[in-house]
């Protein structure tokens, strides 16, 4: 009886460690589980740990089968047939709560651990940002550590951990030559990839409200760095997706736009590579006016950008785009004068007035700048909700509004004056971080413009905005809107922070993330090594391999020479007086005690007998005597640096 | 050197001339409570020896010549019917006594040897259901003739275990010789000699010797000295851990002699050929391996830093 009781307690010994090294793993997908599933975890492990402090009955095979089928049950409600890494992961975490119900032999505590392992790989799922690697080195260092310690049944939690971190280190210079040589996937792991809220960006449609939503929302959209300088304020407007589509009441995106079939050119070019963070649409943003496509993307003729998959998992491109572009090739600019055929008759009215004083088309903006400018337009991101004829009710009631209202407007009295005009929508400015030199725009930059058509000079861009809040242009919304929040040393610490945290990842993350199939290859072929021939795979499966046996077997050669105790100082020290003496041509044999090697120096070298004599009878003393203190092994060491055979 | 030894082993010298070493080698053997085997043939001055030692330390001596027609009784000693008190009376042996010279032990037959050795090892003999203690200290100087072999019965190696060194006194140098053939009989020498210390002195000391420090670095030595016999390819068997117990015993005891209370490499170095030689056979045909290549194999053996 007391045999199986002692077995019981051995076998839960463990437990604890087991379910801790599964929570680190599991910490970073909090977000992106159900709830309940949270709460399941907590429950399931809350139990367990409380059973093994008062004895609590555990549940039996069959409960724990029933459990397992109402998880998976749960599984299909939340997730229905959207089989894609969260509902893996919510899988994993079911098992991984249940797991432990069930561990009573090696094997088990083994498996755990090892479901452990697998739920840090599907971090990978969600994001490859420096946070989530450093988070995976320090799962990963748990884990093993309870590894270690359920195996080594002799080792406490504590050096467990430790030769956990040894392996580790050990097992870096492995991962590097891995990380660089072993062949790469193209595309992503497993055909999966992280599906982003797609919650928050442009959509299709521009309806008020849209941008002004965005505006609250601090995310980051993409991060853009520029090959040369940064260009000013009044150039930093990305486009992103053209609106030409009006039903009286919001903006659409046209499908009907042909691809490009000769790039713009212009002055001005500058060329910037593009971080962009999943969106989970297509678009790509560009500097206006993009003059090249990236790969896998296409160019629209209203010089948009579009990807050809959705945008899951970060993308890099690079890009040029001129500043001040020439007039584009003329394309058919019907849709950019379609109008519908009844609705906001006040505007209708107000355009033909301006357009009946206008001689030319820059005329007819100015006047309508001018218009917005002088009858007391208000910019405001919480506008009062408009009526049926929104266009109206903004002119010539509300006026009060944000810059989609003012696009919008102005687009409209455009096309009812006549001119072709549309509306872009993109992203404006950005703030630099001084680390990196580099962009961060974030969804609060979110903004709207307009370009008109004029057989001048092509598509002009006008930020109606501007005539009403030139702030909102040259310094960003957040100096507009926010009165300037104090700028107190905490607040200057803590945006320090983060811009230098944001460089250092961003950068981690080009590098890592960047490293592809295409780099990889390109890296091998500057080493001489066609990746395309046979001869070059066998070449790079042989380098891989070799690399391996050389690192493994000059760890084995110097475990096997090293001395198996290390030595403290008192033997280094000696063993540098002894050098010191070889070096004269004394070498002291390998049989020769302290005192007999004394002798011999003393009868070589009568004049360093008191020196040497001292230093032996120290090291006599340190080694062979009961008791000595630590001064005098820095004594010894004193004396034996001091000591000059020479 | 203590000095008190110095003056021992000065004394002992003026009688057994120009054997220094061995003098030194069968004192450090005495305090350390061993038991001392000599080989060598007859005049040599193994008698002399061992009576310079008793007189000097102040114990009293006692000798048996091995016969093959000897009875264990003839050493401990028989009890003998008293008519007058019509009870048994028990006469001790030779061994009774504090320091014993056994001579030509390999005479001895089987069964006397090993009385001989158990009382050795066990320090009390048992006659007729009878505990008898031996005298503190006790001390063996046993001899054997390496030559001839003629009617003997070798001590098995189990039983040369039991001495903790085995030394050879050989032939004395020329100047040593010549001062014995000029000098006085050793024998009235010896009578005249006056002791340098007291038995108790003898015990005391051999108390203190026990306290001698070893140290970690000095049994890693003695490990690495004991390993490498029992591993190497000149050995038939390697050394028992009682034979490494001896090793420390010796050296701790000749590390008091030369005035210390902790031992060093060095001690071990010096004593190592004699406790081993008779322990250790080659693996080829289990001979003895002579004392000069017995001391190069050991050089193999460093010294740790």
């Amino acid at each position: 009886m007391l045999r199986i009781e002692l077995s019981v307690r051995d076998q839960d010994k463990y437990l604890p460690h087991i379910i801790f090294a599964i929570i680190i793993a599991i910490l970073p997908h909090l977000g992106r589980l159900p709830l309940w599933i949270i709460i399941w975890c907590a429950a399931m492990w809350g139990y367990l740990l409380f059973s093994l402090r008062f004895q609590w009955p555990r549940p039996n095979r069959a409960v724990l089968i029933l459990f397992s089928v109402f998880g998976i049950f749960g599984l299909l409600i939340t997730y229905g047939m959207r089989i894609g890494p969260n509902a893996y992961l919510g899988l994993l975490s079911i098992m991984a709560a249940l797991k432990p119900f069930e561990i009573s032999t090696h094997r088990d505590r083994m498996i755990s651990l090892f479901l452990a392992y697998f739920i840090v790989i599907t971090s990978l799922f969600q994001s490859e940002s420096l946070f989530i690697t450093i988070y995976m080195f320090l799962s990963v260092f748990v884990t093993t550590g309870a590894l270690i310690l359920i195996n080594d049944t002799t080792a406490t939690f504590k050096s467990g951990l430790r030769l956990s971190g040894i392996i580790m280190a050990q097992a870096i210079p492995l991962m590097a030559v891995l990380f660089i040589l072993f062949p790469r996937i193209q595309g992503s792991i497993f055909g999966l990839s992280g599906m982003p809220d797609a919650t928050t960006g442009f959509s299709e449609r521009l309806s008020p409200g849209n941008i002004s939503r965005l505006v609250k929302n601090n995310d980051i959209v993409f991060r853009a760095e520029f090959e040369k300088n940064i260009p000013g304020a009044n150039h930093l407007y990305w486009r992103g997706i053209v609106f030409h589509e009006f039903d009286g009441r919001s903006w659409h995106r046209s499908n009907r736009i042909p691809g490009i079939r000769y790039f713009p050119t212009g002055q001005s070019p500058v060329t910037y590579t593009i971080a962009l963070e999943p969106h989970g649409k297509r678009w790509l943003f560009t500097l206006d006016r993009p003059a090249s496509t990236p790969k896998w993307s296409r160019m629209y003729m209203d010089y948009t950008l579009r990807h050809l998959r959705p945008v899951n998992r970060k993308k890099y491109y690079c890009i040029t785009s001129y500043l001040q572009p020439y007039k584009g090739r003329l394309w058919d600019i019907a849709p950019a004068q379609q109008l519908p055929a009844k609705g906001n008759p006040k505007s209708r009215k107000l355009a033909g007035d301006l357009a009946g004083n206008a001689d030319s088309v820059e005329q007819l903006i100015n006047q309508t700048i001018f218009y917005l400018k002088t009858n007391g337009f208000v910019y405001t991101l919480e506008p009062p909700l408009l009526n049926r004829n929104p266009i109206d009710d903004f002119l010539f009631r509300s006026k009060k509004g944000y810059c989609e209202h003012y696009a919008s407007a102005f687009a409209f009295l455009m096309r009812a004056a006549g001119v072709p005009a549309r509306i872009v929508g993109g992203y404006l400015g950005g703030e630099v971080n001084p680390f990196g030199n580099y962009l961060i725009v974030r969804q609060s930059d979110a903004h709207v413009w307009v370009e008109v058509w004029s057989e001048v000079s092509g598509w002009m861009r006008v930020d109606p905005t501007y005539a009403v809040a030139p702030k909102r242009i040259t310094g960003g919304t957040s100096e507009t809107l926010t009165k300037e929040f104090s700028g107190s040393l905490f607040v200057k610490w803590f945006k320090q922070l983060r811009f230098g945290w944001d460089a250092v990842s961003t950068s981690w993350e080009a590098w890592f993330s960047g490293y592809s199939y295409l780099e990889q290859r390109a890296l091998i072929e500057r080493l001489g090594i066609r990746m395309k021939s046979l001869k070059g795979l066998l070449t790079v499966f042989s380098l891989i391999c070799g690399t391996i046996f050389l690192t493994v077997g000059l760890y084995v050669f110097f475990q096997l020479r090293a001395p198996a105790t290390k030595k403290d100082r008192v033997q280094i020290c000696y063993e540098k007086f002894c050098k010191k003496l070889k070096k004269i041509g004394h070498p002291r044999l390998s049989n020769q005690g302290p005192v007999d090697f004394a002798g011999y120096i003393a009868q070589k070298r009568p004049d360093l007998k008191p020196d040497v004599y001292e230093i032996i009878r120290l090291y006599v003393q340190l080694r062979y005597q009961k008791s000595h203190d630590t001064s005098m092994v820095k004594h010894f060491c004193k004396q034996v640096k001091a000591f000059n055979p020479w | 050197m203590n000095e008190a030894f110095e003056h021992i082993v000065q004394q002992i010298s003026s009688v057994v001339r120009g054997k220094n070493a061995h003098v030194r080698l069968a004192l450090t053997c005495l305090f350390a409570g061993g038991h001392l085997l000599i080989e060598d043939l007859p005049g040599i001055g193994k008698t002399t020896l061992a009576k310079v030692l008793a007189k000097c330390l102040g114990l009293d001596f006692q000798r048996i010549q091995c016969t093959s027609d000897m009875l264990p009784g003839d050493i401990i000693g028989v009890s003998v019917f008293d008519q007058n008190t019509g009870k048994f009376h028990f006469h001790p042996g030779p061994i009774f006594t504090r320091v014993l010279l056994v001579d030509e032990i390999n005479r001895a037959n089987p069964k006397t040897q090993s009385a001989l050795l158990e009382a050795m090892e066990e320090e009390q003999v048992t006659i007729e259901r009878q505990t008898r203690q031996l005298n503190q200290p006790f001390f063996v100087i046993a001899t054997q003739n390496p030559i001839e072999y003629a009617g003997t019965f070798p001590l098995p190696e189990s039983q040369m275990d039991r001495f903790l060194m085995r030394i050879e006194i050989g032939y004395p140098d020329r100047k040593a010789e010549k001062m014995i053939l000029k000098g006085e009989d050793a024998r009235i020498t010896i009578k005249n000699m006056s002791p340098c210390i007291s038995k108790d002195d003898v015990l005391s000391i051999q108390e203190q010797i026990t306290h001698v420090h070893t140290s970690d670095a000095f049994l890693d030595y003695l490990q690495d000295i004991l390993h490498f016999t029992r591993t190497s390819p000149y050995f038939h068997v390697g050394l028992s851990p009682r034979a490494g117990l001896s090793l420390s015993r010796a050296a701790r005891s000749w590390a008091y002699l030369q005035g210390r209370d902790y031992t060093i490499p060095e001690d071990l170095q010096r004593v190592l050929p004699w406790v081993t030689s008779h322990r250790l056979h080659t693996r080829q045909d289990r001979t003895e391996i002579p004392r000069s290549k017995l001391m190069d194999i050991f050089k193999e053996i460093s010294v740790p830093v």
